[in-house]
C-alpha cells in the first residue's frame, strides 16, 4: 500500500502537469471559449492581494477548464508581497489593492522599479477586480438595515455604541433595533480593504471620520481579526456585531449586508458607482480615481483592485494576455456578482480590453 | 516524655496531605493527556475521511425562484436537470458544488450555483429529506496537488504540500546536521573544558532560545532587504537550519559524552590519530543516538510555520525547484485555508492537512524512538 | 617504530583539517548569534531614529505613517501577560508530572506517561493554533465568561473588547499546553538526580511520600525547575503562529486577560505580507529585535540559574 502511494507520488513528481485533476466538472456556463482566447498553454504565476483570491480562484478554474493543460497560480500573500515579487521578476503579474506608486516612499518609486523589470517599458495598472465593501451585521430580527455614511463612520469610530441609538433609528424608520452594544470587527492585518474603506469614510462623511486613511485600521474601537475571513467569522458568531469586509466574504457565509443611504448592495448598484470613476492614467495605464459620492442608485463603497502587468517586455506575455482577455470577457464578467464582485462597466471594460490586447 | 513516633501509620493530617499530593500528581497527568487526546481526536475525526475519500463534485437539489429548497420530486426528472430549464412555476435545478449537505427548506447559497447540468464524475442526488453527503474512495489526497481547486471544490489533493514539507525538512537537515555535528565534536573532543567551549556552549543555548520568527526575520533582513534576493525555499531552509542546528548539536553532544573515554584511549594507544578515532570509533558508537536527535530535529522543523509565512509564497501547484519563490507546505496549507468557512470542502482540507502533518511528525517521532531503543550505549 | 613519524604526520594533517572544521563550525555558531543581533539592529536603525513616538512607552504601532509612530509598550504587555499566565498554569502541572514520573511510578506506566508528553511536544504549533481557535476557544468560552463575571472587578480580569474566543485567556491556555512538555522534561531530569540516599533516609524515618518530596526532592530540584520554567517562558514569548491564529487585535490598549492584543511575534507575522519597503520592514524588525533581546535575557538567566543550582549541589 505505502509502496503504491510512493510510486504514484513519484510519477506525479516527474510529470507535474499530469497530476492536475482531470475529472474537473464541466460547467456549461463557462464551457464556451470567449472571443480572443486562444489557450497558448503553459504556466502562469501571479501573486498579490488576498482580496482578489476568491475571484481569481474561480477565474483560474474556469480558464483552465476551457484551456486544459494550462496552470495558473495565484498566491494571495498580500499586495505588498505581490508587487515586490513582480518587481523582482518572480511572478508574471501582480494583483494589488492600489496602483503602483509613482511618488517615492522610503526612497522607493514602485513604478520606476517595475519599468526596470519590464525591460524599460512601463508597467500598467489594469483595474479588473472590483470588490464592493459590504457593511455586514448580525442583529436578530433585523433583516434590512440602512445606514448613512456619517453614521457608519461614527459607529466604526466608537461614538455610537448601541444599536438603538437615535442616529441609527433615524436612518431606519419603522424598524425596532435592540438595546444592545454594537460589537465592531476590523482587519487586524494591514489591508487594502481597510485603506479603501477608510478612504471612502473620509471622503463621504465631511469629517465624521477623523482618521487618516491607511492600510492599518486607525479607529479607536472594536476587535481586530485576521483577514476578511476572520472578520466575517466574527460577525457570523457574534450577535449584535458589525464589520466591513469584501462582499464575497459576506456572501460566502450568508451574512446580512446593510444598505448605504438606501442603496442596497448588488452587482448592478456597485457597477453603477464604477461608471462615475475617472481614469487618471495614460498610455494603457488605467489607474482610477473612484468617486465615493456617485449619486442616486449607486453603491458608493467600492474598492478597485488592479492587475499589474508589463505593457511590453514582461515574462510569459502570450499566456498572460490570453488569461486576462478571458477575465475581461463579457460572458465571464456576467457571472462575477455571484462571487461578490462588481462586473466591469462596459466603457471601462473596453479600455481594459484594449490595454490587455497591447500586452506583448 | 514525647509520644513515640509511629513509623507504620502517619497521623491523619499527614496522611491526608500525602493523599492530596498523590491526587495532585495524577491530576497533572489528566491535565496533560486531555488536550493531546482532544487535539488528536478532533484532527482525526475531521481530517481522516479526506485522506482516502473524495466528496461529490456536485449535489443536485431542486429550488424555487427564491432559491429555497423544495422536494426534488417537484422538479421532475434528471433529464430536466440536464436541460437546466426553469419551469413556469419558478422551480429549477441547482447544483451547489462540493458535496455539501443541503437541508430541506434551506436557502441554497447563491454563491457558486451552476444552473446547467454538470458533467462531473461524482454527482449526488439529494433526496427530499436532504440525506447527507456522499464520499467515494480515492487516493487523490496523496497523488495530486491542489492545483486550480477553489475552496468549494472537493477535487485536489495535498501532494504539493507534502512534497514541500519533506523537501524543506531534508534540505534543512543537509545544512544543520554537518554543522551541528561538527560543533558537538568541537565541544566534546577538541574544546572540552576550554574557555572557547564555554562561549560556544553559551551561544548554542542562546540559539536554542531564538524564536522561529526572529530567525525568519533575520534571514529576511539579511538576504532579502540587505542583499536584495527574493524569497525562496532556500531562504526558508536557512532560517529553519538556524532552528535545527542547536537541536542536533545538543543531542550529538550528549551522545558523544556518553562514549566512554576508555574507547578513545584504546584507539590512541594503538596509534590511531584523533580525527580517525572520532570518525571511526566515537561517532559510529553513538550513531544511533545522534540519528535519533536528527530525526527529532527534522520532525520539529517540518512543523514550523512562521519562517514559511515570511520567506516563501504558498503554492497550490507542485513546484520541484527549491530555488523558486513559492512552494506548498503543510503548515502554510493550514494557515492559508483556515479562512475558508466551515462546511466547505476547503475547510475539510485544512483538517486533513493537519492530520497529514501530525502523521508525518508522529511517524518520525516513533522512528526516532525505535532508533534510540537500539542504541549501543 | 619506523611507522611512527608517518602516523604522526597524517594525524597532524587530518587533525588540523578536521579539528579546524569543527572549530569553524563552532565559531560560526558564535558568529551567527552576533550577526542576528547586528542585522536586526541595522535594519531597524533608521526607522528607530525617525520614530515620532516613544519606542518604550507608546502603545501605538503605526508603520505606514510619516514619520512612523511605534512603541512596544502594548506588545510587551501582551507578550509578557500571555507568557506569564501560561507559565502560571504550566509550571505546577509540569512539576506534578515530573514528581509523578520520578517519585510515584516506575517502569511501564512511567514510560507510557512520558510517551504521551513526548507526543504532545511533537504536535506542531500551527495545529495548536487551528485547534485553539476552532475548537478549544469556543469550548472554554462559557468558563471564561464565568471568571469574567466573578472577578470582573479586578482590572486584570475586567471586561475586554473582545467578543470572540480570541482573548489573551484562550491564547495563554493554549500556550500553557504547548510549553508543558519542555518544562516537564527538564524538571524531570533534575528531580531524577535527587540523591537516592536522601530519599531513602527520609523514607526510613517514616516520612510519607509527600514529605519526602517536600523535604528532599523539591529543595534539591528547585533551581533546576526554575531554569526549566524560564526556558518554557522563552518558548512562550516567541511563539508565533498559534498566538497569531488565536489572538484578536484590539483598537484600545487594555490590561485585561479577556482583552486581545498583539505579541511581538504575532504582529510581525501578521504584517509580513505588506513589507513593501525595507524601511517598513525595519519598523517591524525593531519589534523583532526587542523579542530577540528579551528571549536572549530570559535564556541567559535560565542558564545562570541552572549553573548556580549545579554548583550548589
Amino acid at each position: 500500500m505505502s509502496l503504491r502511494i510512493l510510486a504514484a507520488a513519484g510519477a506525479c513528481a516527474l510529470l507535474a502537469s499530469a497530476c492536475a485533476p482531470t475529472s474537473s466538472p464541466q460547467s456549461a456556463s463557462v464551457a464556451t471559449r470567449p472571443a480572443g482566447v486562444n489557450c497558448p498553454g503553459g504556466t502562469l504565476k501571479g501573486e498579490g492581494a488576498s482580496s482578489q483570491k476568491i475571484f481569481l480562484e474561480e477565474m483560474v478554474q474556469a480558464y483552465t477548464r476551457i484551456c486544459p493543460g494550462t496552470a495558473v497560480e495565484y498566491t494571495s500573500s498580500g499586495s505588498g508581497a505581490g508587487v515586490k515579487a513582480f518587481i523582482g521578476g518572480a511572478v508574471d503579474w501582480a494583483g494589488s489593492d492600489s496602483p503602483l506608486r509613482t511618488k517615492a516612499k522610503d526612497g522607493v518609486v514602485e513604478a520606476d522599479q517595475a519599468a526596470k523589470r519590464c525591460g524599460g517599458n512601463p508597467a500598467v495598472n489594469l483595474p479588473m477586480v472590483f470588490g464592493p465593501i459590504a457593511i455586514a451585521y448580525n442583529v436578530d430580527g433585523v433583516d434590512q438595515l440602512n445606514l448613512s455614511p456619517s453614521v457608519i463612520a461614527r459607529i466604526f469610530d466608537g461614538q455610537i455604541t448601541t444599536w438603538n441609538a437615535p442616529e441609527i433609528a433615524a436612518d431606519n424608520p419603522g424598524i425596532t433595533l435592540p438595546a444592545a452594544d454594537i460589537g465592531i470587527f476590523y482587519r487586524a492585518d494591514e489591508s487594502g480593504t481597510t485603506e479603501n474603506f477608510t478612504e471612502y469614510l473620509a471622503e463621504a462623511t465631511d469629517g465624521a471620520w477623523p482618521h487618516e486613511p491607511a492600510k492599518a485600521w486607525a479607529g479607536s474601537a472594536g476587535e481586530g481579526k485576521e483577514k476578511s475571513a476572520g472578520v466575517a467569522e466574527g460577525v457570523l458568531t457574534t450577535r449584535n456585531s458589525i464589520a466591513y469586509m469584501e462582499w464575497g466574504a459576506a456572501l460566502e457565509r450568508g451574512l446580512k449586508v446593510a444598505a448605504i443611504d438606501g442603496v442596497t448592495l448588488s452587482g448592478t448598484t456597485a457597477s453603477a458607482a464604477l461608471e462615475a470613476a475617472e481614469v487618471t492614467g495614460s498610455d494603457g495605464d488605467l489607474r482610477l480615481k473612484l468617486d465615493y459620492t456617485p449619486g442616486d442608485g449607486a453603491y458608493p463603497a467600492v474598492m478597485a483592485t488592479y492587475e499589474i502587468v508589463c505593457s511590453t517586455g514582461g515574462t510569459n506575455p502570450d499566456l498572460l494576455r490570453d488569461f486576462l482577455t478571458f477575465v475581461a470577457a463579457d460572458q465571464t464578467q456576467a457571472g462575477v456578482s455571484t462571487l461578490g464582485y462588481a462586473p466591469l462597466p462596459p466603457a471601462l471594460r473596453d479600455q481594459v480590453a484594449e490595454s490587455i490586447a497591447a500586452v506583448r | 516524655m514525647t509520644t513515640p513516633l509511629n513509623l507504620r501509620r502517619p497521623s491523619g493530617a499527614r496522611a491526608f496531605k500525602n493523599s492530596l499530593a498523590t491526587f495532585g500528581v495524577w491530576a497533572a497527568v489528566a491535565i496533560a493527556t486531555l488536550p493531546l487526546l482532544w487535539i488528536l481526536a478532533s484532527v482525526t475525526i475531521k481530517g481522516a475521511p479526506l485522506l482516502f475519500t473524495v466528496g461529490a463534485d456536485h449535489t443536485i437539489v431542486c429550488v424555487d425562484e427564491s432559491d429555497l429548497r423544495v422536494p426534488t420530486s417537484q422538479c421532475g426528472t434528471e433529464e430536466d436537470a440536464k436541460g437546466g430549464t426553469t419551469r413556469a412555476d419558478g422551480l429549477r435545478w441547482a447544483f451547489p458544488s462540493g458535496g455539501k449537505h443541503v437541508a430541506v427548506g434551506e436557502k441554497v447559497n447563491l454563491y457558486r450555483v451552476d444552473t446547467a447540468y454538470p458533467a462531473a464524475d461524482h454527482i449526488v442526488y439529494v433526496d427530499s429529506d436532504g440525506a447527507g453527503e456522499a464520499r467515494f474512495f480515492s487516493l487523490q489526497w496523496w497523488t495530486s496537488s491542489l492545483g486550480n481547486a477553489t475552496s468549494k471544490d472537493s477535487q485536489g489533493g495535498a501532494l504539493q504540500a507534502i512534497y514541500g514539507t519533506l523537501l524543506l525538512g531534508l534540505l534543512t537537515a543537509a545544512i544543520a546536521v554537518p554543522g551541528g555535528m561538527l560543533g558537538a565534536i568541537f565541544l566534546v573532543e577538541y574544546g572540552r573544558g576550554t574557555r572557547a567551549a564555554r562561549v560556544v556552549s553559551f551561544m548554542v543555548d542562546i540559539l536554542t532560545g531564538v524564536p522561529s520568527i526572529v530567525a525568519a526575520l533575520f534571514v529576511y533582513a539579511m538576504f532579502i532587504t540587505t542583499f536584495g534576493m527574493k524569497r525562496s525555499a532556500i531562504a526558508t531552509v536557512v532560517a529553519l537550519a538556524l532552528l535545527m542546528l542547536p537541536m542536533v548539536l545538543r543531542s550529538t553532544e550528549e551522545m558523544l559524552k556518553l562514549v566512554p573515554d576508555s574507547l578513545r584511549e584504546a584507539a590512541y594507544a594503538l596509534g590511531v590519530p584523533k580525527w580517525k578515532t572520532i570518525l571511526r570509533i566515537v561517532v559510529p558508537t553513538s550513531f544511533n543516538g545522534i540519528l535519533t536527535g536528527v530525526v527529532l530535529g527534522i520532525a520539529r522543523v517540518m512543523g514550523e510555520t512562521a519562517p514559511l509565512l515570511i520567506l516563501i509564497g504558498y503554492a497550490k501547484y507542485l513546484y520541484l525547484d527549491p530555488f523558486g519563490d513559492s512552494m506548498g507546505a503543510l503548515p502554510t496549507m493550514i494557515s492559508d485555508g483556515i479562512s475558508v468557512p466551515d462546511g466547505d470542502a476547503g475547510s475539510d482540507r485544512v483538517w486533513a492537512a493537519a492530520l497529514t502533518l501530525i502523521l508525518i511528525v508522529m511517524v518520525l517521532n516513533l522512528l526516532a524512538r525505535r532508533i534510540a531503543a537500539k542504541t549501543k550505549l | 617504530m619506523s611507522n611512527q613519524p608517518e602516523i604522526q604526520s597524517t594525524s597532524r594533517v587530518g587533525d588540523v583539517l578536521f579539528g579546524g572544521a569543527a572549530k569553524i563550525a563552532s565559531g560560526g555558531i558564535v558568529l551567527i548569534v552576533l550577526i542576528i543581533g547586528i542585522f536586526l539592529l541595522s535594519n531597524a536603525w533608521q526607522p528607530l531614529l525617525d520614530n515620532s513616538a516613544n519606542f518604550f512607552t507608546s502603545t501605538e504601532f503605526r508603520a505606514s505613517t510619516k514619520p512612523p509612530r511605534f512603541g512596544v509598550a502594548a506588545l510587551l504587555w501582551t507578550t509578557l501577560l500571555t507568557s506569564a499566565v501560561a507559565l502560571a498554569i504550566a509550571v505546577p502541572v509540569a512539576i506534578g508530572l515530573a514528581l509523578l514520573l520520578t517519585q510515584y511510578v516506575t517502569g511501564r506506566v512511567a514510560s507510557a506517561i512520558a510517551f504521551v508528553i513526548d507526543l504532545l511536544a511533537a504536535v506542531p504549533s500551527v495545529i495548536f493554533g487551528l485547534w485553539g481557535i476552532k475548537i478549544f476557544g469556543p469550548a472554554i468560552q462559557p468558563s471564561a465568561h464565568l471568571i469574567e463575571n466573578l472577578l470582573g472587578w479586578i482590572p486584570l480580569f475586567g471586561d475586554g473588547q473582545v467578543a470572540s474566543p480570541g482573548t489573551v485567556f484562550t491564547a495563554s491556555l493554549v500556550l500553557a499546553i504547548m510549553i508543558l512538555p519542555i518544562i516537564t522534561a527538564l524538571t524531570r531530569d533534575v528531580f531524577a538526580q535527587t540523591p537516592r540516599e536522601t530519599i531513602e533516609g527520609a523514607l526510613a524515618l517514616g516520612a510519607t511520600r509527600w514529605e519526602v518530596t517536600r523535604l528532599a526532592v523539591l529543595p534539591y530540584g528547585r533551581s533546576g525547575a526554575i531554569a526549566a520554567a524560564m526556558l518554557g517562558l522563552g518558548r512562550a514569548l516567541g511563539e508565533t503562529i498559534a498566538v497569531m491564529l488565536i489572538l484578536s487585535k484590539v483598537a484600545r490598549f487594555d490590561v485585561s486577560v479577556f482583552s486581545g492584543g498583539e505579541t511581538f511575534a504575532s504582529i510581525i507575522a501578521r504584517n509580513a505580507p505588506e513589507f513593501d519597503t525595507p524601511y517598513k520592514a525595519g519598523v517591524y524588525i525593531s519589534a523583532g529585535l526587542v523579542l530577540f533581546v528579551l528571549t536572549f535575557a530570559v535564556n541567559a538567566l535560565a542558564r545562570v540559574v541552572a549553573e548556580r543550582g549545579k554548583a550548589k549541589s
